[in-house]
């Protein structure tokens, strides 16, 4: 079994997790920008993390076996920070063109204010203009109708329902999602919101079009290995194998390929260490003196 | 007249290139040249126009001031990024080594191994170190790519790091594997103090029973510490010729000065069947 994990915030987990998450089938990670816990005052701080994505996280993963691709975003919680959020936005397009950067996101609402809205609508533009999908996070609290608000931005802005990944699900947002076209999210926790049992009770309600599970796998209490967990669930549950795949691997897959950044070949092959040296250097090492 | 490095860039990626990638090229040369920003561009080009290695082993570059720039380690993504600069300059010649400095600090991995690569080739390069920060900071960092963008086979890094970083770089760059023969400008910058560190990291590996890279005692040699001497004239009994050799061209340096080590570079040779070792100790005997 191969698992793309779609929606993992690598950089709050230690190296062992990333040998952890191979040894369970994971040869494919996106991170996706959201908050660290601590507000952050500067832009500059923004702008580290996202560098510490494309370069730190991305050498790290590849350590192990793994290809790591991100999302770059101004998250929902410090759109609503006047300190940050309006550079955040004018930085973001040269992230938006850089290699391995496969969507917008985490986008969306969180309290739903004003300026999350606002900050919402302007990167769903920036999505449009760089030809991106965008990966929506929606309320834990009031949640319904966030999603409900969320379904309707994207409606409204006109952008392409197909294209954006509506994350953080439960049984009573599905409903909301179901016939939308859109793609529909699931996280995966030990305690809240969604377990493994729950979710594959959703699996054999709705079935598995265009549903898309993660780990989220933060600095809160969470599991880098809730995908394969849930995936054994599913199979111990009486899903077909190549349902499996479908849900763990070739979903995801098919969602951010719509970047025109992924392609499917590509991981089949072992990941390039950004510290490698190029193979034509090789003829150029240890000469005699 | 000056060797047209645009050109000879742009000849290179003719066939190497994708081609829709290289009309992309093109229009954000034609637009960069105008006075647009290339820092949308610059991070897409390897999307465009593609990622291997150039793959021209003899090739070289020269810079404005005639140093020679080997292309062997160059992939097509550096190419076309050093064009992109190259029209940068054109556009704001005086700001043209600042940009590259800024355009490496946004990076990623790859942006930055094609920003340090332009380098030498911008306007002011030979005495302008408005770039040095992207060179310090190449030194620091992990991935080893940009580290060798910046030192090897780059007179820009090797002109402006002031004396104690460039000795650093000279021993980061044994250390991780790399040939120093790719430092333009090695043996005019070697000093007493590099001599000095390179014979200690050669003992530190012998304490630890890993090998030496011989390239280090021909350049140690040239500021010989005491006892290196006594050290390579017991290398000239190495079984491994690549080390002879090099202990014997490290010899080479002292044997004029030293009148112990004669006697033994003779010896070596009555009794020397390698061909390469034989012509170091001949090279040797004739300085002394
Ligand atoms: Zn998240």
């Amino acid at each position: 079994m191969r698992i793309f994990e779609p929606h993992a915030h690598m950089f709050s987990r230690i190296t062992d997790d990333y040998e952890t998450m191979a040894l369970a089938g994971v040869e494919a990670i996106l991170e996706p920008a959201f908050w660290l816990g601590q507000p952050r005052t500067h832009v500059g701080t923004f702008l580290d993390y996202f560098d510490t994505l494309l370069g730190w996280e991305r050498y790290r993963a590849a350590q192990y076996g793994i290809h790591h691709f991100c999302a770059i975003a101004l998250n929902p919680k410090e759109a609503n920070d006047d300190r940050v959020n309006a550079g955040v936005i004018e930085a973001m397009p040269r992230y938006l063109e850089k290699d391995g950067v496969l969507a917008v996101g985490e986008i969306g609402y969180d309290d739903m204010t004003e300026r999350e809205e606002k900050f919402f609508a302007a990167q769903l533009d920036l999505a449009r203009k760089h030809d991106l999908p965008a990966l929506i996070h929606t309320p834990h609290r009031d949640k319904k109708r966030g999603v409900q608000r969320t379904l309707d931005l994207i409606r409204d802005v006109g952008f392409p329902m197909e294209r954006a990944l509506v994350d953080h699900n439960n049984e009573e947002t599905v409903t909301l999602c179901a016939d939308t076209g859109c793609y529909i999210g699931f996280s995966i926790y030990p305690d809240t919101k969604m377990d493994e049992a729950r979710m594959v009770s959703i699996l054999q309600r709705w079935g598995t079009d265009r549903m898309v599970l993660n780990s989220a796998c933060d600095w809160g209490k969470s599991d880098p290995l809730k995908v394969a967990r849930t995936a054994h669930r599913m199979k111990r549950g009486g899903f077909p194998a190549a349902e499996v795949d479908k849900v763990v691997w070739h979903n995801p897959i098919a969602f951010f390929a719509q970047s025109g950044r992924l392609n499917p070949a590509d991981l089949d092959a072992r990941p390039v260490l950004d510290g490698e040296l190029w193979q034509g250097n090789s003829i150029l090492r240890g000469q005699g003196g | 007249m000056a060797f047209d490095v645009d050109g000879a860039l742009a000849e290179l990626l003719r066939s190497r290139a994708r081609p829709e990638g290289l009309t992309w090229l093109e229009q954000v040369i034609a637009d960069v040249a105008a006075g647009a920003d290339p820092e949308v561009a610059f991070p897409a080009v390897g999307r465009h126009v593609g990622r291997g290695g150039l793959d021209v082993p003899g090739a070289t570059l020269t810079t404005a001031t005639g140093e020679v720039v080997p292309l062997a380690a160059w992939r097509v993504d550096d190419a076309a990024r050093v064009r992109v600069l190259l029209a940068a300059a054109r556009h704001d010649a005086a700001g043209a080594l600042a940009t590259a400095a800024r355009l490496y600090a946004q990076g990623d991995a790859r942006e930055r191994t094609g920003a340090l690569r332009a380098l030498p080739f911008l306007p002011g390069a030979a005495d302008d170190a408005a770039a040095l920060p992207a060179v310090l900071d190449a030194m620091r960092v992990t991935q080893g790519e940009i580290f060798e963008a910046a030192i090897c086979d780059n007179p820009y890094g090797s002109r402006h790091l002031p004396q104690l970083e460039w000795r650093k770089a000279v021993l980061k760059a044994l250390f991780v594997g790399l040939s120093i023969h790719r430092i333009p400008g090695l043996d005019d910058r070697a000093d007493a103090d590099l001599a000095q560190s390179l014979c200690d990291f050669a003992a530190e590996r012998e304490a630890a029973t890993r090998a030496v890279p011989p390239e280090l005692w021909p350049l140690a040699a040239r500021h010989a510490p005491p006892g290196l001497a006594a050290k390579l004239i017991g290398y000239l009994e190495h079984p491994n010729p690549v080390h002879r050799a090099a202990a014997a061209t490290a010899l080479g340096h002292v044997v004029a000065t030293d009148a112990r080590v004669r006697p033994f570079l003779t010896d070596r040779a009555e009794r020397e069947r390698d061909d390469v070792v034989a012509a170091a100790l001949r090279g040797a005997l004739a300085r002394g």
